[in-house]
């Protein structure tokens, strides 16, 4: 029998995690940073149990990384790691992508193209935090209407894997990157590939996605380049 | 009506959950349970207990406990109201996804391999595979899934890349339970599709050791193809 004591506990693990997670996601930490219990705890305003919890089972997702003794840290990518992220994004995102192109409901496409609003209102307030949350919430309003229950974890490990660094990138770039580029419009593309059920022009959309940030100048030598102080955002 | 193996499911349960006696529990635990899984111990729709499963790995419940938590996470398994769980039921969606995956990404993996595996690694592939080859002659079905398990991620190893390796890892533990009902009492059904597979694991390692990329690919997903169409006419998606 569940007492109410257990079904409290799990919901505080299941929320402390989901928290943890969305964080990462939204690259609230950055590459190299350790996450202890107690900044867990302090920043979820929790116990530091479930936060052990949470972290155990973000390292066994990849979304951070084991350290000898230590608290596991946001994972800093190599470029080796980074391209072959990319690599697995393109062939992973690309295959939901024409598959959500086969197969979304008007419904789907309706929430797409609420997500495209947003998405385009962020990019034009030059708000970096805005403009992640947005990204990600297009980008998994697609994959959703792919219904491969699946491929889809699979690919949010993936994007914890590359949010901190992706911000480190974006921070790098500057805010120009934010502006709405007129020729660079691949969510749009992807939107209209959608509503064509256009499987091929789908993929090609969110491949070019994905790759385009990489080939801006900037892109590769903020790996490398020290971290700024100060440039972080949490909240 | 392939659902007639129960006495081999027993045996393959009691050799696959062997018990675990190391420090690090957790790990072993969750190791344990994935080869389960993977080697078919389990069948879809199966109910399992969390004291069930630390009884036949011979441990205390928290290290299954954390190990189940995994497992749910990766959908290997599926919670069910009053802490039960369950491995998830046979549904044909999820069997064409799973095997779609499959072909994406143990394809790239071995295209990735042809590219950069070394000669001695071909010649541990060589050797792997004259094993399977002998477990396949003496249908010795526990050493065949043994043997296969080593040539594959021997050669999605060498595609170098962890993550698409653990990818494929945790397909192989989702795909796992489709086995159990593949097996009939007369293994003879099995190792008659077996030996015509393993045709395929030489065009492989042809591929692997020519450099040939699109040619590795190819007879992987061949080979998947194969395997798909042999369970679907032993699977019965229709009493799911």
């Amino acid at each position: 029998m569940l007492t109410v004591k257990q079904v409290a506990r799990d919901t505080i693990k299941l929320r402390v995690y989901d928290a943890l997670r969305r964080a990462i996601l939204e690259a609230r930490f950055r590459p190299g940073e350790v996450i202890t219990l107690r900044l867990g705890g302090e920043a979820l305003g929790t116990s530091m149990m479930p936060v052990r919890e949470a972290l155990h089972r973000l390292v066994a997702e990849r979304a951070l990384e084991a350290q000898p003794n230590r608290s596991p840290r946001v994972p800093v990518l190599d470029e080796t790691s980074l391209r072959e992220i990319l690599e697995l994004r393109c062939m992973l995102e690309g295959r939901a992508a024409a598959q959500a192109a086969r197969i979304a409901t008007p419904a789907d496409r309706e929430e797409i193209a609420a997500a495209q609003t947003e998405f385009a209102a962020a990019s034009r307030s030059a708000d970096p935090n805005r403009y992640l949350c947005a990204n990600t919430a297009f980008h998994f309003a697609v994959y959703q209407a792919a219904r491969m229950p699946r491929l889809l974890p699979m690919i949010e490990s993936l994007w914890l894997q590359y949010a901190p660094t992706f911000r480190v990138t974006l921070d790098a770039m500057g805010p120009q990157v934010f502006a709405p580029d007129g020729g660079l419009d691949h969510h749009g593309e992807l939107v209209r590939a959608l509503e064509e059920k256009d499987p091929d022009a789908a993929q090609a959309a969110i491949v070019r996605d994905i790759l385009e940030p990489t080939q801006r100048p900037g892109f590769w030598e903020a790996l490398t380049a020290p971290p700024r102080r100060g440039a972080r955002r949490t909240g | 009506m392939a659902r007639t193996g129960r006495t081999r499911v027993e045996m393959a349960d009691a050799s696959a959950l062997s018990p675990v006696d190391s420090s690090k529990l957790h790990e072993r635990a969750y190791a344990e349970l994935r080869r389960a899984l993977m080697r078919g111990a389990l069948k879809p729709g199966q109910v399992v207990t969390i004291r069930g499963l630390a009884e036949a790995l011979g441990t205390s419940v928290m290290p299954i406990r954390d190990a189940v938590r995994q497992l749910l996470a990766v959908g290997a398994l599926e919670a069910l109201p009053r802490r039960a769980i369950r491995v998830p039921a046979l549904a044909e969606t999820r069997f064409g996804e799973l095997w779609a995956l499959r072909g994406i990404l143990e394809g790239e993996a071995c295209a990735l391999a042809a590219e950069r595996i070394g000669p001695a690694e071909i010649k541990v592939l060589e050797k792997v595979h004259a094993e399977v080859l002998a477990s396949a002659e003496r249908q010795d079905f526990e050493a065949l899934l043994t043997e296969n398990h080593r040539f594959f991620f021997t050669v999605f190893q060498a595609s170098r890349s962890e993550l698409l390796v653990s990818f494929i890892e945790t397909l192989w533990i989702l795909s796992g339970p489709h086995y159990n009902l593949a097996l009939t009492p007369d293994l003879r059904v099995v190792f008659n599709f077996v030996r015509r597979g393993l045709k395929n694991h030489e065009q492989l390692i042809a591929a692997l050791a020519a450099g040939d990329s699109e040619m590795a690919r190819l007879v992987r997903q061949k080979d998947l193809l194969e395997l798909a169409t042999f369970l679907r006419t032993r699977l019965d998606f229709t009493a799911a």
